[in-house]
């Protein structure tokens, strides 16, 4: 019976492999989804604020630009530059931005002297949670801001006090500014984060996307090889009585077989990641094989109990969507509701993403 | 009844929209019983049964020695070949099962003519035929047959009738569950399943008169 299944898989792959190729590319385009889509193109930022900069502050345009770039910011606020200080009030009247921040010309030059320049923040409706998140902004614009035109003023003065000539001190602030901005640009660099709660921490979400769009491929896979089982069909396992093989020996045949394709599968999955990913190790090939056991056994156990097909396929694609779904294996679990990321943790794909995520991603 | 090799006795039974009541019939050696009934009357059911694949609700089914089951689906694999299929549930080699094929009285299905065409390539009469001789390498001591005849041209129907008879001599006992006048003609006993309950067909009625 062992060689019967062996021979078996070996006619199915062509079929099944055309099959697995199509989901690859269903995971390829996915990922792409994930880094294009919600990466890139600020969609999920929740709180839009409207600013206006006179064109003579370039220094402040380039702190907010920076600032934009922060990743706190850039998946919260939108910041929307606008020509005028009209339309900075037209948009937050019209609740076209939650908020509204007008810097007033000479901003830069008068800071830290008598005749300083405020900044004017206009909200549209005051004491709310966007009103907390529009005050972090401003604050971690200030800390850059401030810390910068410090520590030029501070150089400039020093360098009137020596009596350095102009064109000497013109010299001395641009070369502070850039280290300014060279520490601004490398400050990630200076920061190795270690979450010990949670091991998902050290792993970037565009992996953690990838290794579920995988995992949840693996699962969709149960589907397509459901018409490989026979076992759960009673004339079969009355055969199999008659010639005194146990039903689960052809279970577990059975599963082996699936286990063996869905490794195929991944083996081809993984060598389209090779081409986004330079982090994919060849060791990850060994190491995910436990969880495609796993899925291997749960899928034929699926099959010997609800035996249609159809039926098969309506459960993994419907309840296996939706526990990934839940398990934040599908949408970022970071961006679901609190009540979601509480209720994640009863559920087992959540753990069986974070294993396999540390499988595929070592 | 102590010849029996099948015992049924007051046997009911529920499976899906099918109730049998009170089933009991009795099988010697060499006899062939045939199942009659309108569709959804239990025939399949009740051979399910005797097979084991079904639990009876109340009443006894004893079967002594082996029972080979041949549905009207079949336990083949479609992606491989005939003796392929035969190899899967024995442990003769190909050159025993060759040997079983043509000397004995499985010759008559006329297996090893096409022993290396694939199940998905065969005709319903070729795939009625290797899922009997398959059954048949593990040497039953009954034969369940579920519809033997359904959908078969005429050569593969004398061919299997043939075989039964064959089988029948040599001390095997078969259960047919049919709609085929031509097969009742070779069964030794006729049971009637109507409403649930079995009824021996007397001698001289046809199974046309019997479900009126």
């Amino acid at each position: 019976m062992i060689k019967a299944y062996c021979k078996r898989v070996l006619l199915f792959l062509p079929y099944v492999l055309c099959y697995f190729l199509a989901l690859s590319i269903a995971m390829l385009a996915l990922v792409m989804y994930a880094s294009e889509f919600l990466f890139e193109n600020n969609t999920d930022s929740i709180v839009s604020v409207a600013c206006y900069v006179p064109d003579d502050e370039a220094y402040t345009q380039l702190g907010i630009a920076l600032v934009q770039k922060m990743d706190s910011v850039k998946h919260t606020i939108d910041i929307n530059q606008v020509s005028s200080e009209k339309k900075v009030l037209s948009l937050v009247e019209d609740g076209d931005a939650i908020a509204g921040i007008i810097v007033p010309e000479g901003f830069i030059e008068t800071m830290g002297t008598p005749d300083a320049k405020h900044v004017s923040v206009i909200y549209r409706d005051a004491d709310t949670f966007e009103e907390h998140i529009v005050n972090d902004l401003l604050y971690a614009m200030s800390d850059l801001l401030g810390t910068a035109q410090a520590s030029i003023v501070t150089s400039i003065e020093y360098a009137k006090e020596m009596g350095i000539d102009d064109s000497e001190i013109y010299n001395i602030r641009s070369e502070v500014q850039s280290n300014n901005f060279s520490y601004v640009m490398d400050r990630k660099s200076l920061f190795h984060k270690i979450d010990v709660n949670d091991i998902v921490a050290k792993y970037e979400i565009r992996e953690r996307l990838t290794a579920s769009y995988t995992l949840y491929i693996l699962l969709m896979s149960v589907f397509v090889i459901s018409f490989f089982y026979k076992g759960n069909n009673d004339i079969f396992r009355a055969r199999a009585k008659l010639s005194g093989i146990k039903t689960w020996k052809i279970f577990l045949i059975e599963s082996g077989c699936a286990a063996v394709m869905i490794y195929l599968l991944y083996i081809v999955m993984f060598i389209c990641l090779c081409f986004i990913f330079d982090t994919m190790k060849l060791l990850s090939l060994i190491t995910v094989i436990p969880t495609i056991l796993i899925i291997a056994l749960i899928g034929t156990a699926l099959c010997y109990i609800v035996k249609r097909p159809a039926t098969v396929s309506y459960i993994t694609f419907g309840a296996g969507t939706l526990m990934m779904y839940l398990a934040g294996g599908l949408i970022p679990i970071d961006f679901m509701s609190r009540f979601f990321q509480n209720a994640a943790v009863y559920n087992p794909f959540y753990y069986l993403i974070r294993f396999f995520m540390r499988s595929m991603f070592l | 009844m102590a010849d029996s090799i099948v015992t049924i006795e007051k046997v009911s039974l529920k499976y899906k929209k099918t109730v049998l009541t009170d089933v009991t019939i009795t099988a010697q050696k060499g006899d062939v019983i045939g199942l009659l009934g309108l569709n959804g009357s239990g025939k399949s059911t009740l051979l399910s049964a005797i097979a084991g694949l079904r639990r009876t609700h109340s009443g006894t089914i004893k079967v002594e020695g082996k029972a080979g089951f041949v549905t009207q689906e079949n336990a083949l694999i479609d992606e491989l070949t005939a003796m392929d299929n035969l190899k899967m549930w024995t442990p003769l080699s190909k050159a025993e099962i060759m040997t079983a094929l043509t000397d004995t009285e499985l010759s008559i299905l006329k297996v090893n003519d096409f022993i290396d065409l694939k199940v998905k390539r065969m005709s319903g009469g070729m795939k009625k035929r290797l899922a009997i001789a398959s059954v048949l390498l593990s040497k039953p001591d009954i034969l369940l047959l579920d519809e033997p005849l359904a959908a078969l041209d005429i050569p593969a129907k004398n061919d299997i009738i043939k075989f039964i008879d064959s089988f029948r001599a040599k001390g095997g006992t078969v259960f047919i569950a049919s709609h085929s006048e031509e097969m009742f003609k070779h069964c030794s006993k006729i049971y009637l399943l109507k409403d649930g309950v079995s009824t021996l067909l007397p001698a001289g009625i046809s199974p046309a008169e019997a479900l009126g």
